[in-house]
C-alpha cells in the first residue's frame, strides 16, 4: 500500500470517530443533568409558577418589594428567602440583615408586616403580632421575660 | 488530499465548539416583577381606548370590547405611572432606572429623559400642561416645567407633604393629618383642613377626595365638612366553581377618582366600587381578578377604565351601572 491509501483509511477512521463523538455529545446534552451529587453556588434562585410569576426567591440581597403598580424601598439590605403571592406581592420572608445581626421571620398582608419573629445576636428573642393599634408581643432575654398587649393602642396587660 | 486535512481540522473545530458550555454574561439580578401585572392605565382619546403600562416596560393599547392589545412601546425598565400630554403630543412615564421619560404620542419614540434617582410613583399635570408633578418614593414632590419646548426641573416652592396637583395647578398636600392648599406659585392659599388621609383628586363642585387606608373621604371645601366617608363594605370572594361569598373584611384602597357625580374606588379586595355623591350610596361594583393597580376616568366623567395585578382591564360605564356585579 502506498502512503495515500494509508492516509485515506486514517481519514475515514477519523471521520467515523468524530461523527461518533458528535453524536455522543448531542445525546448526552439531551439527558437531564444529575445534580444529586453537586453543590450549587449562586447569588439567587427564583421559583416561578406556571404563569411565570415569581413565587419564591432565595437571594443575597433580596430585591425591593412590589406594591400595586409600583416598587417601594425595603429600608434595609437583607438576604434570605422571600415568598410572593399569585399577584407577585411579597407575603413572607425568612431573612438575615447585613449589619446588626438579626435573623427574622415575617408574615405580611398585601400592604405590610403583621407578624414578626426575630432573634437578636445577643440571644434575645421576640414574637410580635400587630394589626393597626392592636398589638401582642412576647420577649425572652437573658435577664427578663415579658409580654405586652395593646388593644386600640391601650395597654391591656403587662407581665414582668 | 489537502482538502481532507482541512476537513479534519473543521471537524475537530466543530467538536471543540460543541464541547464548550454556554455562559450567561449578563450581570446577575433578581427583579421580582410580575410580567402579567399592569401598573397604570390612562385614556388615549375621549373614551373606549386606553393605554396600559407594565412592570417589564411595555405600553399596550386596548379598545373596549377588543380581544387583543397592541404593543406601542418597549423600554428595558419598569413603568409605574403615565400621563398623556395632549397639547404637547407626548406621553410622559415614570420609570425605575431611566427617571421620567417623554414619548412622542404618534410614533412612540423617546423624545427626552429626565434622570431621577428616587423614582416617582404617580404623575399630575395642570391644564396648561406646562407643569408636571410626581410624588417620589421618599414622599417628596418632583416638579418639571415646559418652557420654549424645553423640559427642565423646577422648584414649585412646596415640597413637604403627600398629595397631588389639580388641573388648575393648585397643590393639595397632607402632613400630620392636616391638608394645606397652595397656589401655583407655592403660596399658602387656604385654611388648614384637619382630616386624615392623602388628597388624591378634586372635582368641579369643590369636593376633595382623600384616601385613608381602608376608607375614602369626600371633603366639601365650600362648607368645610366631610360629605362622605366610606370603606368597601365587604370582600367579594369568588370561588373557582362560581360560588361567591361576602366576607366582612375591609381592604385598603389603592386608587380613587371622581367621575361625573360619582366616586370610583379601587382596592386590594379585587373590585372597583362606584359611589353616588348626591345620595351617599354604593351604586355598583365590578370584580377584578386581582388588586386594582390603575384607574382612570374619561374626560366627560361617564366611563372608568381599571387594570389589575393579574393583567385584567375593565371599561365601566358609570352612568348605566345600576346593578351590582359580583362577577362578570
Amino acid at each position: 500500500m502506498n502512503n495515500s491509501k494509508y492516509l485515506s483509511i486514517a481519514c475515514l477512521l477519523n471521520f467515523i470517530l468524530s461523527l461518533c463523538l458528535i453524536l455522543y455529545i448531542i445525546c448526552d446534552k439531551q439527558k437531564p443533568y444529575d445534580y444529586s451529587n453537586e453543590v450549587i453556588k449562586a447569588r439567587g434562585i427564583v421559583i416561578t409558577d406556571s404563569l411565570g410569576v415569581e413565587r419564591v426567591v432565595i437571594s443575597a440581597p433580596i430585591p425591593d418589594p412590589i406594591g400595586p403598580g409600583y416598587r417601594f424601598p425595603r429600608g434595609a439590605k437583607l438576604a434570605g428567602i422571600v415568598l410572593y403571592d399569585s399577584e407577585g406581592i411579597e407575603r413572607s420572608g425568612y431573612v438575615t440583615d447585613y449589619d446588626y445581626g438579626l435573623v427574622s421571620l415575617t408574615m405580611d398582608d398585601k400592604t405590610g408586616m403583621h407578624g414578626l419573629f426575630f432573634a437578636e445576636p445577643s440571644g434575645a428573642v421576640s414574637l410580635m403580632m400587630y394589626h393597626g393599634e392592636n398589638k401582642a408581643q412576647i420577649t425572652v432575654a437573658k435577664d427578663t421575660v415579658y409580654s405586652k398587649y395593646l388593644l386600640n393602642g391601650k395597654n391591656l396587660d403587662q407581665k414582668k | 488530499m489537502k482538502y481532507i486535512y482541512v476537513y479534519i481540522i473543521l471537524l475537530y473545530s466543530l467538536c471543540a465548539i460543541s464541547c464548550t458550555e454556554e455562559r450567561n454574561k449578563k450581570e446577575p439580578s433578581i427583579s421580582v416583577i410580575n410580567r402579567l401585572s399592569y401598573t397604570d392605565v390612562i385614556y388615549f382619546g375621549e373614551k373606549d381606548t386606553a393605554l396600559v403600562s407594565t412592570f417589564d416596560g411595555r405600553i399596550l393599547k386596548f379598545y373596549k370590547n377588543g380581544k387583543n392589545s397592541e404593543k406601542l412601546f418597549k423600554i428595558d425598565d419598569e413603568i409605574y405611572a403615565m400621563k398623556h400630554l395632549k397639547k404637547q403630543d407626548m406621553i410622559v412615564i415614570t420609570t425605575l432606572k431611566n427617571g421620567i421619560v417623554f414619548i412622542d404620542d404618534k410614533n412612540f419614540q423617546i423624545k427626552k429623559k429626565i434622570p431621577n434617582k428616587n423614582w416617582s410613583l404617580d404623575l399630575y399635570v395642570n391644564e396648561e400642561e406646562d407643569i408636571i408633578i410626581g410624588n417620589n418614593r421618599r414622599g417628596q414632590l418632583i416638579s418639571l416645567r415646559f418652557s420654549d419646548k424645553k423640559i427642565e426641573k423646577h422648584d414649585v416652592g412646596v415640597t413637604e407633604g403627600k398629595g397631588f396637583m389639580s388641573r388648575k395647578g393648585e397643590f393639595y398636600l397632607s402632613k400630620n393629618d392636616t391638608i394645606r392648599i397652595f397656589n401655583k406659585k407655592g403660596e399658602l392659599k387656604s385654611f388648614d383642613i384637619q382630616v386624615s388621609g392623602i388628597p388624591i383628586d378634586i372635582d368641579p363642585n369643590n369636593y376633595l377626595l382623600l384616601i385613608n387606608d381602608n376608607e375614602f373621604i369626600c371633603y366639601d371645601l365650600k362648607n368645610k365638612k366631610i360629605k362622605m366617608q366610606e370603606e368597601h363594605p365587604y370582600w367579594i370572594y369568588s370561588k373557582k366553581k362560581g360560588d361567591t361569598s361576602l366576607i366582612g373584611s375591609h381592604y385598603k384602597l389603592t386608587k380613587a377618582k371622581f367621575g361625573n357625580g360619582k366616586i370610583v374606588t379601587g382596592s386590594y379586595d379585587r373590585t372597583i366600587r362606584v359611589w353616588n355623591i348626591e345620595n351617599n350610596v354604593l351604586q355598583g361594583e365590578v370584580a377584578h381578578s386581582a388588586t386594582v393597580s390603575g384607574l382612570d376616568i374619561s374626560d366627560d366623567g361617564s366611563q372608568a377604565v381599571s387594570v389589575d395585578m393579574k393583567g385584567m382591564i375593565k371599561f365601566t360605564n358609570l352612568d348605566k351601572l345600576s346593578k351590582i356585579y359580583y362577577k362578570e
